[in-house]
């Protein structure tokens, strides 16, 4: 055992009296049931097919303590263009945690229309069985120690239920701050059910302090149900001495649509592991995203989409910008089951390289284990096309501008199919600002 | 306006351009003719800035400045045009998006101030009217889904927009039917004025049908071989270019 996981199994032991549901026995069942399975797995490392290119147990020396959270009254000024500012003038439903810390009196999601919240630090006696089922399903983190010390240690997150029927008017928008000096550990898990035929879009953005190099370990586990429709942004802009680890788990049902889209643009490290099953036939899911990094930044998409059901469609759509040392890695997993027949899976991912040193590992992962399916994968990786350069140039758009339209553009494809008007422009605003944020930080 | 004095230019080696000289006054139109590979095109790519040739003698002087001084965007922004032969598509840049942030930033490169987004807005209307184009194409990404037309009337939409003192026309008229020909002429023709200078290049006589040149000159082999006036690209239209392909042979 690393002396970072014997820290971590130490910080449970100190921290587990003090966190939410501590004493209700299937909350502690659960809580035991994960820190075992993480001491039995210890750190994800290069050896782990899945951890190939992002050896954690090398990379993550240092385990800050668990963040302790207090009500704060202002957040921090955020200047100019980042994830927090991005969406501040879309009409939403706000939810804002600091230090991983719901902080209700920051927010507006009291009283939503056909939405059920419920507060990971309200009283565990009374959770509806919907939430308990949720958090106390420990087969969920069963090979994945990431989202098993998610479980250990959760200390605060939000369960949302939108109710059969209903169609969310604004997008609920769920805004993690961290702030401080103090490098924390802060551990969020939330909990979402779209129920028969509701429809939700669903924001959740990361942002924090540079020079501090503070983990987040945010896991979301959504359930979609029969007929829903279901869309999730995602945009982690995090501080550049950050880690960031996160799983989304996607139970996709019958006729459901699911779209996914993240946005990566910070954390020195970061894991997106996003697993996608389904429950029902005739389901439509995107999983999509964009990431753009530089300076020594290491950015691991690890996606896995399991068919077991015939008749669904999936989609895989990822854009990587690089520049200077930057590594971005993608690994994509489609598996086709013997009686999900007729299912059409697509993946394709592309990489621009702005640097020589820039490296990017594409892993395509095809299983199909049915024979009437249509399965497609692509990957390719180039630098700037110097044609589109010129053209920009001889127009008189100096070569900076014309290099950061260009990034832009490259990233604007997965972008562009997000339907809210609102969202789409401030993706594209923080996609346009990439250039000019990270030449003024490097 | 402009000034090319022996200009000699290679390609990884290769000389495409042998001792090339030509003057443009202000508010003159200049065509140049000649055979395929004779380099018309390597000329608008190396007024323009093009980095892939190497000037190995010889002179381009516009508006007195050196202009090998100056790279790609400033000579944009000193008010010189290319309208591409082939204009590329560039997807994800909205064409709207693109006029906007040229146009600002030659004017920031002057020294003048970012028009407002109204502003921006009523010029474009203005001009895009007047060249029959669809206010929607400007959403699309620069020349994805436009027709060979389309294509060639943006890159006027752009001369138009930017006002440029010297305009280069490389083979506009290329893969143009006869309507959508009168239709670029036009745009180009209202663009005609004391203050601008143009260089139109064509292997055909049908463009100067509508663009009156005010001198003709015949490229070949990397220079200058006879200059006239307009009634040169009749008789080079009658007679063809099978005279100044020999003299071609002859210099190689």
């Amino acid at each position: 055992m690393t002396a970072a996981e014997k820290t971590l199994i130490d910080q449970f032991g100190e921290a587990r009296e003090n966190l939410p549901g501590n004493g209700e026995a299937w909350m502690d069942d659960a809580r035991s049931s994960a820190i075992r399975t993480f001491e039995k797995n210890g750190l994800p490392h290069r050896r782990l097919e899945r951890w190939k290119y992002t050896d954690l147990r090398a990379m993550l020396g240092q385990i800050p303590a668990p963040a302790t959270g207090t009500p704060v009254s202002d957040l921090p000024d955020h200047d100019g263009i980042n994830a927090h500012t991005a969406f501040a003038s879309i009409e939403r439903y706000h939810g804002v945690f600091v230090n991983g810390y719901f902080q209700p009196q920051l927010s507006n999601l009291e009283d939503i229309e056909g939405v059920e919240i419920v507060n990971l630090r309200g009283n565990f006696n009374n959770f509806p069985d919907w939430v308990k089922a949720g958090l106390g399903n420990t087969s969920v983190f069963e090979g994945n120690a990431v989202l098993a010390l998610n479980t250990a240690f959760a200390a605060d997150g939000i369960a949302l239920r939108i109710k059969a029927g209903a169609t969310i008017d604004k997008p609920i928008h769920l805004d993690y701050v961290t702030t401080g000096d103090e490098a924390a550990t802060i551990s969020v898990r939330n909990l979402i059910i779209v129920e028969k035929g509701a429809q939700a879009t669903l924001v959740e953005t990361f942002t924090g302090p540079r020079d501090v190099a503070y983990v987040v370990n945010a896991a979301t586990q959504i359930t979609v149900e029969e007929g829903a429709r279901f869309t999730r942004i995602k945009v982690q802009d995090e501080g550049l001495d950050a880690f960031h680890l996160a799983n989304m788990q996607i139970t996709a049902g019958e006729n459901t649509r699911c779209h996914d889209l993240t946005l990566t643009l910070g954390a020195r490290v970061s894991r997106n592991e996003v697993n996608v099953g389904f429950s029902g036939e005739n389901a439509d899911v995107t999983i999509a995203g964009a990431s753009m990094l530089a300076g020594k930044q290491h950015g691991d998409t690890t996606l896995c989409i399991t068919h077991s059901l015939p008749s669904s469609n999936s989609r895989q759509e990822f854009k990587t910008v690089l520049d200077d040392y930057a590594r971005g890695i993608f690994q994509g997993c489609v598996i086709v089951k013997p009686h999900a027949q007729k299912t059409d899976g697509r993946q394709m991912t592309q990489a621009l390289l702005l640097s020589p040193n820039a490296e990017m590992d594409a892993k395509p992962e095809l299983e199909i284990y049915a024979d009437d399916v249509e399965c497609a994968h692509g990957a390719t990786a180039g630098d700037l096309d110097e044609e589109y350069l010129f053209y920009l140039r001889a127009r008189g758009i100096p070569e900076a501008k014309a290099k950061a339209l260009l990034v832009a553009a490259f990233v604007a494809e997965p972008l562009e199919k997000i339907e809210h008007e609102g969202l789409r422009e401030g993706l594209f605003q923080l996609t346009n600002a990439w250039f000019d944020r990270r030449k003024g930080e490097a | 306006m402009l000034v090319i004095e022996n200009l000699h230019a290679e390609v990884e080696g290769e000389p495409i351009l042998r001792g090339l000289n030509l003057e443009v006054g202000t508010g003159e139109v200049h065509a140049i003719m000649g055979p395929n590979g004779s380099g018309k095109s390597t000329l608008s790519y190396i007024l323009s800035g093009k980095e892939d040739y190497d000037i190995t003698q010889g002179s381009i002087t516009y508006k007195g400045d050196n202009l090998f001084d100056m790279s790609i965007d400033e000579r944009a922004a000193a008010g010189i045009f290319l309208a591409f032969q082939y204009p590329i598509e560039i997807p994800g840049v909205a064409a709207m998006t693109f006029l906007k942030t040229a146009l600002n930033a030659q004017r920031i490169t002057r020294g003048e101030d970012e028009l407002t987004t109204p502003a921006f807005m009523k010029l474009v209307k203005e001009k895009t009217a007047a060249l029959n184009i669809r206010p929607e194409m400007l959403r699309r990404s620069i020349n994805v889904g436009f027709s060979g037309g389309e294509k060639k009337r943006f890159e006027i939409l752009q001369m138009a927009l930017l006002e440029p003192s010297l305009c280069i026309l490389d083979e506009t008229d290329s893969g143009l039917d006869i309507d959508a020909l009168q239709l670029v002429a036009e745009g180009v023709n209202r663009l005609r004025s004391p203050e601008r200078s143009m260089i139109v290049i064509t292997h055909y006589q049908r463009l100067l049908n509508h663009i009156i040149p005010d001198r003709v000159h015949v490229l070949s082999a990397g220079k200058v071989v006879r200059s006239g006036g307009k009634e040169l690209a009749m008789e080079l239209e009658k007679n063809g270019y099978a005279e100044y392909e020999d003299q071609k042979i002859n210099a190689a």
